[in-house]
């Protein structure tokens, strides 16, 4: 069997979400966050850098993706990305709070927190979501070379598989993820 | 002139291999590369973490959602299976009515939503819950990784810093579909079988993981495999994967029998 397949099955699974979410399914909203509160709640994280901020921004994220579920368009990008999209209101919300009680609090001269860029935040969750849905072994390969750094050779060996499979996996895999920052990115505000 | 390969070029982003002369002179290999670099970097920024809980049931209790309602595999198991599409003939025999899955994992109960800290107090890192995807790879990723060692959800794995001792990729047999990674984990409380399996078709029962003998006459049943495809086992401690070192997937029919159907999906071997 081809990776392709899962991968595009994956996709096919995506419309058949959107859809029930539009239709009101609750099923879906629980898919939907068993799917992408990760990402959601990383993103969150990465840019508000506390656990409990990134949890309250998660919680606003699905209860506003829900409420405004019938305002996804899926010819304007993926359900990830639509999600990312929230995402990045609320924290840039939840910024504009912290910033605001950092000036009141403050004594004159103690810096106020700046984000962090959010374009490289949420191209980092969005491909790791992506990555995420790979078929295996291309995933763990992937996952090895990017988390581990382990070289293509040390994936053959680990893996058990022949060298030019493990690279394949690897520029193939790579170029997937590269296509998909293109289709993904990040939604302009 | 020759522009690099796609694979040459993938082992330069991920940094395994040094820049090439060709790279100086070429303009279009360079693009090239700038691509595959940006995702790289994204990437490194490290695996998704999971919310806790609670955050979950608060959005369930904000929306007046039905109390039933999980975000787990299990309720999602209608709407992927449901899809015939995937595999005609082999996948939509399940469909909406499917049998509940025995091995779909609990998830965990709703608790009260503590009190945390204000922003003020510690540091972000020290506090993040880190979810199953990172500890899958903590134990080896721990330079890129940071809070480990916080809660874990959706499956009953374990929260130690475990290392992997073994590790087969599974394989379909002939006329059957699938694949996937079997891992031996050996951590503080002693040794796990973790497997990770897709592209198999939707079972009229369910699936079971085994571990068996070379001569794949004696065998030890891990544990049932839910929709998700992911799952950890704990070995008992007598059990040695030398002994037993062929990692088996098998289809079984709802029939009440604890043993093997026979109908084995995917095998791979540790120690190979």
């Amino acid at each position: 069997m081809s990776h392709s397949t899962d991968d595009d099955r994956a996709e096919l699974d995506e419309d058949a979400l959107a859809d029930g979410l539009r239709g009101g399914d609750e099923r879906c909203l629980a898919e939907a966050y068993r799917r992408w509160a990760p990402m959601v709640y990383t993103l969150a994280l990465r840019s508000l850098r506390h656990a409990a901020d990134a949890e309250d921004v998660t919680q606003q994220v699905f209860i506003a993706a829900w409420k405004g579920r019938a305002g996804y368009n899926a010819e304007a990008g993926s359900l990830a990305a639509w999600l990312t999209g929230i995402t990045r209101h609320k924290v840039a919300d939840r910024w504009r709070l912290i910033q605001r009680d950092q000036k009141i609090s403050h004594t004159v001269g103690s810096a106020v927190e700046e984000p962090p860029a959010l374009d490289t935040v949420t191209d980092g969750v969005l491909l790791t979501d992506e990555l995420n849905k790979l078929g295996e072994p291309r995933r763990t390969i992937l996952e090895l070379a990017f988390y581990q750094q382990l070289t293509h050779i040390e994936i053959a060996a680990k893996l058990d598989l022949p060298l030019g499979t493990v690279k394949s996996h690897i520029s193939r895999g790579l170029d997937r993820l590269r296509r998909r920052l293109g289709v993904n990115g990040a939604p302009s505000e | 002139m020759h522009h690099l390969n796609d694979d040459t070029l993938a082992l330069i982003a991920l940094g395994e291999e040094s820049d090439s002369a060709h790279l100086a002179t070429c303009p279009d290999c360079r693009e090239r590369l700038e691509g595959l670099a940006q995702v790289v970097s994204a990437v490194r920024q490290g695996p998704l973490e999971h919310p806790s809980p609670d955050v979950w049931e608060g959005i369930r209790a904000e929306l007046g959602l039905s109390p039933d309602l999980l975000p787990g595999p299990a309720q999602a198991a209608p709407l992927v299976q449901a899809k015939p599409k995937a595999s005609p003939g082999l996948g939509g025999s399940a469909g909406p009515s499917a049998p509940p899955d025995p091995a779909a994992p609990a998830v965990a109960p709703a608790r009260p939503r503590p009190l945390r800290p204000s922003r003020e107090a510690g540091s972000g890192a020290a506090r993040s819950r880190v979810g199953r995807r990172v500890q899958l790879l903590a134990a080896v990723a721990a330079g890129l990784v940071i809070g480990i060692g916080g809660t874990f959800l959706f499956q009953g794995l374990a929260p130690n810093r475990d290392t992997v001792v073994a590790q087969t990729v599974l394989s379909a047999l002939p006329g059957k579909q699938g694949d996937g990674v079997a891992e031996l984990r050996t951590g503080s409380d002693g040794e796990r079988l973790q497997v990770r399996l897709s592209g198999l078709p939707a079972p009229d029962g369910f699936y079971e993981v085994w571990l068996l003998d070379q001569a794949a006459k004696r065998m030890i049943s891990l544990g049932t495999l839910g929709p998700s495809g992911e799952a950890s086992y704990p070995l008992p401690a007598n059990v040695r994967t030398t002994d037993y070192p062929v990692v088996d997937v098998s289809r079984e029919p709802l029939d009440g029998d604890p043993g093997h159907s026979s109908d084995s999906f995917l095998r791979g071997t540790l120690h190979g």
